[in-house]
């Protein structure tokens, strides 16, 4: 079965079974290792990624489920200018701890904070309650993602496939 | 890694869904969001051998207008069903559900026909829909039947769905004037959690009097439950504290919990009756709200 | 050297920080995987049965796919940790479900999985022991007791007793990351393994006993952990025994990287335990004397088990003061998987019946649980069971005043108490609030730290001048890789960017012990702070034997009579 889709901005074709998980998609074929798997299971929120804007679990999405959508990995975050002062800041807050969690949880947080212009509390306890950080970080985390919530220059993502400032801030 | 080993099918339209699922038989899984079919295939506790995934099939998408009510269909996921004007409108215990369960992840995956589908008892969206009069619509590639929402769920894990039959989507009805509806749901965790119980009510009013009642629960029995005595409680009844006492403590009696780590048979009628409760207070506030804006619910 | 405290204290990032967020810190898993197998375990669906056949389906197994029974293992047969009983893959007998019984290797996961299919075991299925009870009427795996003064006289003369069982369950680590290890015979015979663990060293010492190899012929390396919480102390070395059988196999490099159902199922968790606890008291509440039956379920074997029972009983009687003790511990035999290192490490069972046993206390005084501790709580000059008198410090006092004070812990507790006092007898919960204190020391128990005397090393690199250290702490999250550093600059004078840490592999680094019990830190960090400061204090002696002239350090600067010369 042969899909194609956009990849932190690059169109992409695979060939492959239907029944293939996006997870290892991502990890083997792409050897975008950045996206963990913590339960396969879809409990945890590790393997977090962005498809179409929304967050989804890649340990649960199957290839036949990828045609023609725009997927978006910690990767492509990273490369980002204002993502990757982001993930800069969300550390230096102590955001992280064992890491494990760290990439799913900074892809939920991106997402939250495009699209919620006055952020708080329990909004991000709320967009973070489907990514379960073991370490028990929790307090950092929401803090960390409220200060950047706090900030002019804070991560913006285009998070809809048309929309042209997504592609320009990737190329940057 | 996949998933499993099984022939994979990707049709376009409904009919063709439908026939290969009758040619495959039993071994054959419908595949929607994943969120459910996916870890029990991983965890080999369907024996499936082939997976039909739905995907590709567009008359499944979408939610619309249809003779005053709305239709929603299968493949809507719980976000978009949880943030949809048509929706909050005609149905808001539907969007009060959606938005409840899982994550946002979760959400943003996992379908409204997967919840039904599914059949497991603590399924939010079956009841809030009950609540709303709602009916599945169900076809077979060549027709189409209704199946009453409360009737679609007939035991744990089983529906009403013959073999070569697909869930289109579920119809919502006009919402009669001067009505409101809730959903109250408790977890033992704020988010990602499974409900210990949930009750959700509808409410049709003109003043104080009660016109008509719907309440249903669910997680507290082997499917949603149409909680018959405390309906009989409101029916023609006024609108007062005391009635909706009444009718929570009925509600409490019309629950078959069981005993699981999520809670115990008591502390589950225990709650049922606090849920109800917060239920009809919501929706009654929210019918007398519609009366006094001309809108739909908030 | 500097006299002034300028890092501690302080808050400064991670230095792992940004390369986690941003998905770049690589993880076992996360290594180019070119030319690398994959293992599968085969496990043992029943609790207890012989093993009457493990066959192997060539025909029907994916081409290329290899097998490894017992029969295949060369040497020892067994997890080398307190003691080798522990099969690497059960011979003859499975003593819990998901024993290891059969691995198979094939080039990816899914070809691994397909050649699981192909492995036949024949069982005869035996009784089983999986309740308490059933547990008492075999030999325990190990015992241990403790007393301090006359426990019989005191319960014959007390005023009043009180006795009381209690029972905690299993708990699973869930580290984010599951298990993960890989395995690589190089061309001379040397084993080298990397992976998921806290404990290098402890790999390293399993793969020399399973191998029996010279000690220049292992060598281990941690790779970030992605949370081990006591999870990856002993098992893996299981898994590093597993992939490296496979890896000889094979001819190849061997990964196995568990799913969470197989993690669960198979690795080490918190032991259950039952506490029977028999206490005497005087009228005003005094604990005159403890009886305490500790027994922890340890699983089919021993593993770490005699260590988190000898840990259990040193917490058994919580932070107060008791008269007399009389402690008897025993790790119990059942046929589940066998249970090993959790945090906490056996005291939070033994404190958890402890505090619940003074509420019972409490009741039959007709006392609140405040005023109980209050009256027993451990202040300085009380002595521990073990004979250890707390002459330093001993802030459990101030712990459980602060606590009752900020929750406003007595007038919620009276409350409640009404409440219950006046609702209907109908067995029905109700709602209770409770007070608890604990402790725990850092670092092994008994004599542990004073035998192995970790070392820890330092070298100045040529490369960048940099210190480096030299320990096998692993980063699992707690953040030793930013900590150790930390303590070494500041008791060597550098900035805590002069000073690195190598990777904690057994060939660059030396034993300075197990990331395990809070001791990285406290003990490692200890170490790592005398060597820093002593490797730096000699260069600057060194350095005033060549010219008479007096040479110091502060905040990463040299200075000759004062004067700033450069930076270090």
């Amino acid at each position: 079965m042969r899909v194609a889709f956009t990849l932190n901005g690059r169109p992409v074709e695979v060939e492959g079974q239907g029944d293939e998980r996006l997870l290892d998609l991502l990890r083997r074929h792409f050897r975008l290792t950045g996206t963990k798997e913590g339960c396969g299971e879809g409990e945890c929120g590790a393997c977090t990624v962005l498809m179409d804007g929304a967050a989804v679990l890649s340990c649960l999405t199957p290839l036949v489920q990828l045609d023609g959508r725009e997927l978006f990995t910690v990767e492509g975050l990273e490369a980002t200018t204002r993502g990757s002062q982001f993930l800069e800041r969300f550390a230096a807050g102590g955001g992280t701890q064992c890491g494990a969690c760290t990439p799913g949880i900074v892809l939920s947080a991106a997402r939250y904070l495009s699209e919620t212009p006055v952020v708080d509390r329990n909004g991000i306890r709320r967009a973070l309650a489907g990514n379960i950080c073991r370490c028990t970080g929790y307090e950092a985390i929401v803090k960390a993602i409220e200060a950047e919530g706090g900030r002019k220059d804070r991560v913006q993502l285009a998070l809809h496939p048309s929309d042209p400032e997504l592609t320009e801030e990737r190329e940057s | 890694m996949h998933i499993g080993d099984f022939a994979f099918h990707r049709p376009t339209t409904l009919a063709q869904a439908c026939s290969l699922s009758r040619e495959l038989g039993e071994g054959a899984l419908f595949l929607a969001g994943g969120t459910d079919v996916v870890p029990d295939l991983k965890r080999r506790l369907r024996p499936a051998t082939d997976l039909i995934s739905l995907a590709q099939i567009e008359e499944l998408r979408g939610i619309r207008e249809v003779d005053g009510g709305i239709e929603i269909g299968a493949l809507t996921t719980h976000a978009e069903v949880a943030v949809h004007p048509l929706v909050r409108t005609h149905l808001a215990a539907l969007s009060d559900a959606a938005s409840s369960i899982g994550g946002h992840q979760v959400r943003s995956q996992a379908t409204i026909g997967g919840n039904w589908c599914g059949g497991v008892p603590c399924a939010d969206t079956p009841p809030a829909s009950i609540a709303g009069g709602a009916v599945a619509v169900v076809t077979n590639g060549e027709g189409e039947r209704e199946i009453d929402a409360a009737a679609f769920i007939t035991a744990p894990r089983v529906t009403a769905l013959n073999t070569g039959e697909i869930l289109r989507c579920i119809r919502i009805p006009a919402r009669p004037a001067h009505s409101g509806t809730s959903f109250q749901r408790f977890t033992l965790r704020k988010g990602l959690a499974l409900a210990v119980a949930s009750v959700a009510v509808g409410l049709e009013v003109e003043g104080d009097r009660i016109n008509g009642a719907r309440v249903a629960l669910g997680a507290v029995g082997p499917t949603p439950i149409v909680a018959k005595a405390s309906i009989g409680v409101l029916e023609k009844a006024t609108a007062t504290d005391e009635v909706f006492e009444e009718a929570a403590r009925a509600a409490a009696t019309d629950a078959q919990p069981i005993t699981d780590l999520r809670g115990s048979v008591d502390y589950r009628r225990e709650i049922v009756t606090v849920l109800t409760r917060r239920a009809l207070r919501q929706a009654l506030g929210r019918a007398r709200e519609g009366a006094m804006t001309g809108g739909g619910e908030r | 050297m500097s006299e002034r405290i300028s890092l501690l204290g302080t808050s400064p990032p991670r230095l792992d920080g940004h390369d986690k967020a941003a998905g770049r810190a690589l993880y076992l898993d996360d290594l180019d995987d070119t030319g690398v197998w994959y293992g599968a375990t085969v496990r043992s669906p029943h609790a207890h049965a012989l093993v009457r056949g493990v066959y192997f389906d060539a025909q029907s197994a994916p081409p290329g796919t290899e097998c490894v029974t017992a029969a295949d293992i060369e040497r020892n047969n067994g997890l080398q940790t307190l003691d080798d009983i522990w099969p690497l893959l059960a011979d003859r007998e499975v003593n819990h479900v998901g024993e290891a019984v059969a691995l198979v290797v094939g080039p990816d996961p899914q070809t691994a999985r397909r050649a699981a299919a192909a492995v036949q075991i024949d069982y005869e299925p035996l009784e089983a022991i999986l309740t308490w009870d059933q547990a008492e009427e075999v030999e325990p795996l190990c015992t241990l007791s403790l007393d301090q003064g006359d426990a019989e006289a005191d319960f014959a003369s007390a005023p009043l007793l009180v006795e009381g069982e209690y029972f905690t369950g299993y708990q699973e680590h869930i580290y984010i990351e599951c298990q993960a290890m890989q395995a690589h015979w190089e061309a001379d015979g040397t084993l080298r393994i990397q992976g998921s663990m806290q404990c290098p060293y402890y790999v390293k010492k399993a793969m020399l006993h399973a191998f029996a190899l010279p000690d220049e012929k292992v060598r281990v390396r941690a790779c970030l952990l992605g949370g081990g919480f006591g999870g990856k102390e002993d098992y893996p070395s299981m898994i590093a025994a597993h992939c490296a059988l496979l890896a000889r196999k094979c001819g190849h490099p061997v990964r196995m990287v568990y799913d969470r159902h197989e993690d669960i199922i198979a690795t080490t968790k918190r032991h259950p335990s039952r506490t029977r606890i028999r206490t005497a008291l005087s009228g005003e509440g005094e604990i005159l004397a403890a009886a305490v039956d500790f027994d922890l379920d340890g699983g089919a074997y021993q593993g770490l088990s005699p260590v988190v029972l000898s840990r259990g009983i040193l917490h058994c009687t919580g932070p107060y003061r008791v008269g007399s003790v009389r402690i008897r511990g025993r790790v119990l035999r059942t046929n589940t998987p066998p249970n090993g290192a959790f945090r906490g490490f056996g005291a939070p069972q033994a404190e958890f019946a402890w505090e619940r046993h003074l509420d019972r206390i409490s009741r039959h005084l007709g006392m609140d649980p405040l005023t109980l501790r209050r009256k027993n709580v451990l202040r300085p000059g009380d002595r521990l069971p073990t004979g250890q008198v707390m002459d330093e410090s001993c802030s459990a006092e101030t712990v459980l005043e602060r606590v009752a004070e900020s929750t406003d812990f007595l007038r919620r507790w009276r409350a409640c108490a009404k409440d219950r006092s006046s609702a209907p007898d109908d067995g029905k919960p109700r709602r209770g609030v409770g007070i608890s204190l604990s402790f725990h020391g850092a670092g092994f128990t008994g004599l542990g730290e004073e035998r192995m005397r970790s070392p820890v090393g330092a070298r100045l690199r040529h490369e960048d001048g940099r210190l480096e250290l030299l320990c096998a702490a692993t980063e699992m999250g707690q953040g030793a890789v930013s900590t150790l550093p930390l303590l070494a600059a500041e008791s060597s004078g550098l900035r805590a960017d002069q000073v690195s840490m190598a990777e904690p592999d057994t060939a660059k680094v030396p034993d300075s012990g197990p990331t395990v019990a809070s001791r990285t830190s406290m003990i490692v960090g200890g170490g790592a702070a005398r060597v820093a400061a002593e490797l730096c204090g000699r260069v600057l002696e060194w350095k005033a034997g060549s010219d008479g002239a007096e040479w110091s350090l502060l905040e990463g600067n040299v200075f000759r009579n004062g004067q700033l010369v450069s930076p270090f």
